[in-house]
């Protein structure tokens, strides 16, 4: 079965590259499998791919490679020799790592409406396709119990005020920890390890990862901490996900401290040693067309990265706009990660 | 060769040890010396020691392993001694019961274990120690009460009749008895305990063990040559720990015929009783929790589970992934039960070698050995990257040590002179085989059927690190409910939960039903 | 000659040679004691006539046949062990009957299952004074009983010579005596070349018709 479908998508290469060349039609690329390798929780809208593959003749499927950095690790061992031939969501804390390991075969997606400011951060190797804020989340009811007001800051978490109340994952262990920290430190470049040090003397609880801080120590979920390390998404999913359903209209029962929020962005990228490189970029266009992108907010809890994209109705409004997210650069993440990391183990740990 | 074991050694014994061998040796033993091979330098082979966190998780896996083993083997030893000497209805159900913790994934049972912590006890050492005497004290009773259970208590009453105290009578004549069977849990549970992952992360705090140190340098740390160092020192050391305990167990034989009724003990029950509630009372918790949500009970998470959710995020299509995740445990058992069986079969004929280096599994880094699979199978007509029958394969090198250890000490306690009659009476080898040592050791093949059913269902670290396609298990479909916000989301990840847990427990109480063969009554 | 011959048998046991150069006959229809104090290598003896295990040196002869490098099931030598070693998963009836569908051919075999198996474990249970428990579990058998199915089971594929290992050690005064006439007369009634194991100046003088000597 395996090599029927290797001996199809070879006739199918073959046929496609003589008749790209003369400028063929859509049909060319009849029989060619492509293979996105993507992170264990990419469960894109079912049937998604139907058109697509009824437009162009490619057949797509989904390889799930572990959690994002289990997926870049594979990534850079097979570089060259590559699982499949297309990567979904490897994002801007690990960009510069698979960038490091010549794991992609660059191409940037020219799509109309694709956010020109996400564009810039993908060093012209990789396509952006989605992103999303990590952010401080508050239990709204918990906190007008406390009689306290919501942070608005890194600076207000060290406050007395808020000693016991912060549960984050660890920066060591989890992606979220990780962008969480990556924010502190944009956040004040100078000083974030004292921020650490009086968050760490403010009884900050760090756990292991994202499922330990929201559903065990965050007090929506029977835990005593009403602010959690989370995502922008997140109180849009309590709307979404309610049970009991909140009445129409209700406000969200969390919400984000948006001065908290380090922007994720996802990229998509060919993978170097791909033998369908040409429909593999077929693909990509595919993935930020507003197609694809709108299906994304509810199946994937992220944010289109093409601007024309529109939001679903839940998501629009219980979306807290991030106007001013925290951001960094991949190069700097990837040459500075690792003494950070050591840094806040020493700190925190 | 001995000779009390004759008739069997007839059998081609090195044929009968192959499978196991080779399936140990092409999943394990070479992706990870490839994986070395392929990254380790002289800088990573000698620097990585000096890094820091290696010497704390050095010193915390010698430690929690150490702890975790003694105490589990010791409280072990109260139900496994109830739960072979006393006769209330439905013990082999609750032998079933106290196994589930150790078949779900950690993610499930450590957050539901976690939930019923006081506050009080801090993340570190002793919620680690708790959760593996939690997790693994079913290893302790599965392998220790079968054996027990054959013990003569005619031999203890004679003891005690020439003047032996209830000590004495333990110390020189049940314990030596057990010994076999001992060695085998300490050896499981101490690997276990050593490799342990999942645990160690949630419970750990700030402490690691060589395992989650291999994952941290290997997947966060971008410093693979430091953890295929760490990995394939953990598997030498693996390797080096079962051939120190190569020396023969004294294999003794009680004559079942003399055994006498066994009595409905009181503090057998109680015993039984308090392990029951206490293995169940986390799983109770996580049943009651899937129902609940915002003080009020729901069915929500229930309803999208078997209703077939259109929920975007939420789409859990059970009527294909439960059958899918039996497939799987069917397939995992088809290979690893009668490679098993093959095995201790070699291993009775004499080749204790064999059993012990397919304990190996137990003592890799599953990391490693992920990694290692990608790159030693990538090249046609071997590359088998993203295969979907990786995944029951994996599950059954995981099944493994387990089925050899449950049959193998069943199947050395066969007295040779039992093989050598049925010779004697003109039954060739392979008829000795089949018509002696299968029908001694079919209780224990069942046990070993529901155990890697179990392990096939539950497995996650494993599973979750291969590269797949369309092959998403229960525990895979949780932990991905378990990743998103929201109450549904909870609901449905915990209702999925429970599905396991059922279904589970069904495939370990139906395959230890009772009936008439050696070893009970 | 018909029977068991043993020519120049030479045992050893973990390395101490216990048997040095024996030889002796047993013929058809008649019965050896072996007599010896215990430790001295007789059961030893018995295992490599049987062909479990291996002589130093030697030949075992079978109606004129060398079996010497016959295996076990292919030698027809069959061998009561001391302690019975019935088979614990299995009816009296089925213990009995284990060697009748081992020794048959394929053809017999099935006609064995059958009634033909039936008649002769009924035969061997009245002959052991055991009719009527075909289907006792093993492990409800007094040790007289045990002993008798024991002897049973080994008798029923007619084996051409039968080693019997202490056949009446461990039981009373009483049973024993019972117990010595039966043996003696169902060997009587066997066309068995039989070798007995025994410590027992009036067991071998009672059951056999002549006596080597160990030791």
């Amino acid at each position: 079965m395996r090599s029927r479908i290797a001996a199809l998508s070879i006739a199918g290469l073959s046929v496609a590259t003589s008749l790209a060349c003369s400028g063929g039609s859509d049909t060319e690329t009849d029989g060619v499998t492509l293979t996105i390798v993507a992170y264990e929780s990419f469960t894109p809208l079912e049937g998604i791919f139907d058109d697509f593959t009824n437009d162009t003749g490619i057949a797509v499927r989904v390889i799930a490679a572990g959690d994002t950095g289990e997926m870049l690790a594979k990534a850079a061992l097979t570089a060259g020799n590559p699982e499949g031939d297309v990567m979904w969501g490897v994002d801007n804390t690990l960009l510069g790592r698979a960038i490091e390991a010549d794991v992609f075969d660059p191409y940037v997606s020219r799509v109309d409406g694709l956010s020109s400011e996400l564009v810039a951060t993908a060093a012209d190797t990789v396509t952006p396709v989605d992103y999303g804020d990590v952010c401080v989340n508050y239990d709204i009811e918990r906190l007008e119990t406390l009689g306290i007001e919501p942070p608005n800051s890194f600076a207000d978490l060290t406050e007395p005020e808020y000693r016991g109340l912060l549960v984050t994952p660890s920066a060591l262990t989890s992606s979220t920890g990780l962008a969480f920290l990556l924010g502190s430190i944009v956040a004040d470049p100078e000083n974030w390890r004292d921020t650490w040090r009086d968050l760490r003397d403010n009884d900050l609880l760090v756990v292991d990862g994202w499922y330990e801080a929201y559903y065990t120590a965050f007090s929506r979920y029977g835990g005593d901490r009403p602010l959690v390390v989370s995502y922008a998404s997140s109180p849009p999913a309590e709307v979404l996900y309610a049970d009991p359903p909140l009445p129409e209209g209700a406000p969200a029962p969390t919400a984000v401290v948006t001065a908290t929020c380090f922007r994720q962005i996802e990229y998509v990228g060919v993978l170097r040693g791909s033998r369908h490189v040409t429909e593999a970029r077929t693909l990509i266009d595919f993935l930020v067309s507003t197609t694809f992108q709108e299906t994304m907010p509810e199946s994937l809890f992220v944010f289109p990265a093409n601007e024309r994209a529109a939001l679903p109705r839940t998501f629009a409004a219980h979306v807290q706009p991030v106007t001013s997210p925290l951001v960094m650069d991949p190069d700097t993440i990837a040459s500075s990660r690792d003494g950070w990391l050591e840094e806040w183990d020493e700190i925190v740990g | 060769m001995k000779s009390s074991a004759e008739p069997l050694a007839r059998l081609r014994g090195p044929l009968l040890a192959a499978p196991g061998f080779l399936l140990v040796l092409a999943s394990i033993v070479i992706p990870v010396i490839a994986l070395g091979l392929r990254t380790i330098d002289s800088d990573a082979l000698f620097g990585v020691w000096s890094r820091p966190g290696i010497g704390d998780a050095l010193s915390f896996t010698l430690l929690e392993t150490a702890l975790s083993t003694v105490v589990t083997v010791l409280l072990g030893l109260a139900p496994a001694w109830a739960l072979s000497h006393h006769s209330m209805p439905g013990h082999r159900s609750a032998l079933a019961v106290t196994t589930v913790p150790f078949m779900m994934p950690t993610v499930v049972v450590g957050a539901a274990f976690l939930g019923l912590l006081p506050d009080s006890i801090e993340r570190g050492l002793t919620p680690v120690v708790i959760a593996h005497v939690y997790v693994n004290v079913a290893v302790v009773i599965r392998t220790i009460a079968p054996v027990w259970a054959t013990i003569d208590p005619l031999l203890s009453a004679a003891a005690r009749s020439l003047g032996a105290g209830r000590v004495r009578t333990f110390t020189t004549i049940t314990l030596p008895l057990l010994r076999p069977a001992l060695t085998s849990a300490t050896a499981i549970v101490g690997f276990m305990c050593a490799t342990s992952y999942g645990v160690v992360r949630m419970l750990g705090g700030n402490h690691a063990t060589i395992e989650v140190e291999v994952y941290r340098r290997a997947i966060l740390f971008d410093d693979l040559p430091g953890a295929a160092t760490l990995a394939i020192t953990q598997l030498i050391v693996a390797a080096v720990c079962l051939f120190s305990w190569l020396r023969k167990d004294r294999v003794v034989f009680t004559d079942s015929s003399h055994r006498s009724r066994r009595r409905d003990r009181p503090l057998a029950r109680l015993v039984t009783a308090i392990t029951i509630a206490l293995t169940a009372l986390p799983l109770i918790s996580l049943v009651v929790s899937s129902l609940r949500s915002r003080g009020r009970w729901t069915l929500g998470g229930w309803r999208l589970l078997f209703g077939g959710s259109n929920m975007p995020g939420l789409q859990v299509d059970l009527a294909h992934v439960l059958p899918r995740s039996l497939l799987f445990a069917l397939v995992a058992t088809a290979i690893a039960v009668p490679i098993g069986v093959a095995t201790s079969t070699a291993a009775v004929m004499g080749r204790t070698v064999v059993d012990r280096i397919l304990l190996i599994p137990l003592g890799a880094s599953a990391v490693a050995v992920g990694l290692g699979i990608l790159i030693t199978y990538d090249t046609a007509p071997f590359d088998f990257r993203g295969a979907w029958w990786l995944v029951p394969v994996v599950h059954a090198v995981v099944a493994l040590p387990f089925v050899i250890r449950v049959v193998q000490p069943v199947q050395a306690r066969i007295p040779g002179r039992l093989r050598s009659v049925a010779a004697t009476l003109g039954a060739s080898p392979a008829r000795v085989w089949a018509t002696i040592d299968v029908p001694l050791i079919a209780r224990a093949i069942r046990t070993a059927i529901g155990l890697s059913i179990a392990i096939s269902l539950g497995e996650f670290g494993a599973t979750s690190f291969l590269s797949r396609s369309d092959t998403d298990t229960l525990p895979i479909i949780i932990e991905r409910l378990l990743g998103r916000s929201g109450d549904l989301a909870r609901l449905t990840g915990q209702g999925a939960a429970v599905v396991l847990l059922f279904v589970t427990t069904f495939a370990l109480i139906s395959t230890s039903r009772s009936d008439r063969t050696w070893g009970s009554s | 000659m018909s029977g068991l011959e043993i020519d120049g048998i030479s045992v050893a046991h973990e390395g101490r040679i216990l048997v040095d150069n024996l030889s002796f006959a047993v013929e058809r229809g008649s019965a050896v004691a072996l007599l010896g104090p215990s430790g001295i290598g007789k059961s030893s003896l018995l295992r490599v006539i049987a062909g479990i295990d291996r002589p130093l040196s030697g030949r075992v002869t079978l109606d004129g046949i060398d079996v010497t490098d016959t295996p076990v099931h292919a030698r027809r030598i069959g061998l009561v062990f001391q302690d019975n070693q019935l088979f614990p998963h299995l009816s009296v009836a089925e213990n009995i009957a284990y060697g009748l569908r081992n020794t048959a051919n394929r053809d017999d075999r099935r006609s064995w299952r059958g009634r033909r198996t039936h008649e002769r474990v009924e035969e061997l249970l009245r002959l052991v004074g055991l009719d009527g428990r075909n289907d006792d579990p093993v492990g409800i058998l007094s040790g007289g009983e045990a002993k008798r199915v024991a002897l049973a089971r080994g008798l029923a594929p007619m084996p051409a010579a039968l080693l019997l290992d202490e056949p009446l050690t461990g039981l009373d005064r009483d049973l024993h005596d019972r117990l010595m006439i039966d043996v003696g007369e169902i060997l009587l009634d066997s066309n068995t070349a039989t070798l007995i194991v025994t410590h027992d100046e009036n067991e071998a003088d009672f059951l056999a018709s002549s006596t080597v000597r160990l030791g």
